[in-house]
């Protein structure tokens, strides 16, 4: 059937008072408002905005008190061979399964651009599954080995030379649901992450998530996640 | 007769009603079992998501500070056990580092401390249970971040995410409160759904009350914090750490951006359904979302928050990524408003928060905390 995306007008509950004729539709519209809760307006949602020292060339003649804000889009000063890695952690749904990525990201502040082998930013995104035995949480599985964004999958280049300031862009995994799940135990083409119910012996949706994301010679700006809206559920 | 629930069966057909078709039961049983879901587990998600990158979040104070502060929203008043993760390393001998979130939900506060194990990359948890005023309307919770270490130890934060846990099967009996203590849900009893029993005038006008409630239902689309108070004696280069960001800068435009989603009838819901909150001190007139804003506050030292309703301009607004569903963007626009008055290099301020410091450009007229809510 199909789920739709908008908020549905409601019945007047007097239609549904005793010795009302109550038509189908009345209750049919009631049915699709909680569809729409539950696969549309409750969809999980996380944005991780990251953030980044201050420190400016630009600012030193002021004083190290002038650095506290980003007064530029991005930070700059990636260098060749820079890597950064980050673990954020989402609380998923019992229904989560196919997630989109949209991630921010700066690079290309060297004089090398896209036509340069020696230089060749790679973000990297795995989902790890979250459990506290009862001494803290620890990661026991992975849950999907994840993508890759690299310069021949959505990852750009700058050409700009400026150590000051460096070009932000966006990049996604895309909404198209493969046909099967995933099966890849390094990371692959950007395509949606997945979920499944379990992995080995443990209950992974609606549990702690971690996304395992590792930069190199880019640095990360904002991460956000999208459970998967699909029109047609059955 | 229990308010149950199950993940698997939430998805009621509204065709099955419809003329020329067989009313059978199935449907309202799994209406029943689609609310309860939707009340039990609706947006028990994360309600709070920063990161920092390597050195940005660190200090060696022995004694707690303030680090940061958020606004966060409420799933509901039912929705009382609260827990925070962090991922976070040391640095050091580690015998006393100490994380404190205190809860403030209209002025009653809720303390929740991690006591972290030294580590060079690692998590930390604690959940506490928060208990909601008796009355009136009660929708966000402001939290308060603060660290302490040890002597000769560091702390550093990598991330920071809080959630309400869900409410496992079944939902406890009688009425509910979304946000206001007067206005009720009513789950609903699984088994009078999973027969052919008469549907009632009351199931439908409490199936009607619980959707428009649970329609109200905020969720965190952007939580921001500055980092107010950094130090560290091991990594003292301003290129490496301590120079975190406190104030929204003009480098913010068009890159701190949150993703609202505004379906089609977003427009005619008549409650408040996308709300920022701001954390100033004194005074700033800024544009976000495509709406200038001001803050009017008592003082250049004086610091606190506050809520805009936001209006929506649906043609003015861009849908964002490849996510299928109408998302925008929503962020601090490209303004003169902004350009002129947010923190840049031609309106810098002198001075770190905390204190706030009188006159000048010392640390007034500037924002130290963002927050975006939306149903």
């Amino acid at each position: 059937m199909l789920v739709s995306t908008a908020f549905g007008l409601l019945p007047e509950k007097t239609a549904c008072n005793n010795g009302s004729v109550l038509y189908g539709s009345a209750v049919s519209s009631m049915s699709n408002a909680l569809n729409q809760l539950n696969y549309v307006k409750l969809l999980n949602r996380v944005n991780y905005p990251i953030m980044r020292s201050t420190y400016s060339l630009a600012l030193t003649p002021f004083g190290n008190d002038y650095m506290n804000s980003k007064i530029t889009p991005s930070q700059g000063r990636v260098t060749k061979g820079y890597v950064e890695s980050h673990k954020l952690i989402s609380a998923t749904r019992l229904v989560s399964d196919w997630l989109a990525v949209v991630i921010q990201y700066e690079t290309g502040t060297t004089s090398q651009d896209g036509g340069s082998s020696a230089y060749s930013p790679v973000i990297d995104i795995e989902i790890g599954l979250l459990k506290d035995s009862g001494s803290g949480y620890t990661q026991v599985a992975v849950v999907d080995y994840g993508i890759r964004f690299n310069l021949g999958d959505s990852i750009a280049l700058s050409s700009e030379t400026s150590t000051q300031i460096a070009l932000g862009f966006v990049a996604d995994s895309g909404y198209i649901i493969p046909p099967a799940i995933p099966t890849n135990t390094s990371p692959e083409a950007p395509r949606p992450l997945y979920i499944p119910n379990t992995v080995g012996a443990y209950q992974a949706r609606g549990e702690r998530m971690v996304f395992n994301i590792s930069c190199t010679d880019c640095k990360l700006k904002a991460f956000s996640t999208f459970d998967l809206y699909k029109a047609d559920r059955t | 007769m229990s308010n149950s629930y199950d993940a698997t069966t939430i998805l009621a057909d509204p065709a099955s009603t419809v003329a020329g078709r067989q009313v059978t039961f199935e449907t309202p049983e799994r209406m029943v079992n689609g609310f309860n879901f939707a009340f039990a587990t609706g947006n028990c998600e994360n309600i709070l998501s920063q990161a920092f990158a390597d050195r940005c979040f660190i200090t060696d104070s022995s004694s707690y500070v303030e680090m940061a502060e958020w606004r966060v929203p409420l799933v509901s008043l039912e929705h009382d056990d609260l827990e925070f993760i962090i991922n976070y390393r040391t640095h050091g001998t580690v015998t006393g580092c100490n994380v404190k979130f205190t809860v403030d939900i209209n002025g009653s506060t809720f303390i929740s401390t991690l006591s972290l194990a030294s580590t060079t990359n690692g998590f930390a948890n604690d959940d506490i249970n928060v208990t909601f005023p008796s009355s009136g309307t009660h929708y966000y919770a402001t939290i308060t971040m603060e660290v302490q270490a040890n002597s000769g130890a560091e702390v550093e934060i990598f991330s920071v995410m809080a959630y309400f846990q869900r409410i496992t099967s079944p939902i406890g009996g009688g009425q509910k409160n979304q946000y206001d203590t007067g206005t009720f849900v009513n789950p609903f009893g699984a088994n009078r759904a999973t027969a052919n029993n008469a549907f009632t005038s009351r199931f439908a006008h409490h199936m009607i009350d619980n959707i428009n409630e649970v329609r109200k239902r905020f969720r965190s689309l952007l939580s921001w914090s500055g980092v107010y108070d950094t130090s560290s004696t091991l990594f003292p280069a301003v290129t490496e750490a301590t120079r975190s960001q406190i104030y929204i800068g003009y480098g913010d435009i068009d890159t701190l951006i949150a993703y609202p989603m505004l379906p089609s009838g977003f427009e005619n819901l008549n409650f408040d359904k996308l709300e920022l909150h701001v954390r100033a001190i004194g005074d700033i007139d800024f544009t976000f979302f495509g709406q200038s804003l001001s803050i009017n506050q008592a003082s250049d030292t004086t610091v606190g928050w506050t809520i805009f309703d936001l209006e929506i301009d649906n043609g003015q607004l861009s849908v964002v990524g490849d996510t299928r569903l109408p998302y925008y963007q929503a962020t601090f626009d490209d303004t003169e408003e902004n350009r002129t008055n947010l923190v840049s290099l031609s309106n810098l301020r002198a001075n770190r928060y905390p204190p706030a410091i009188t006159g000048g450009t010392r640390t007034r007229n500037t924002i130290i905390g963002l927050t975006l809510i939306g149903v």
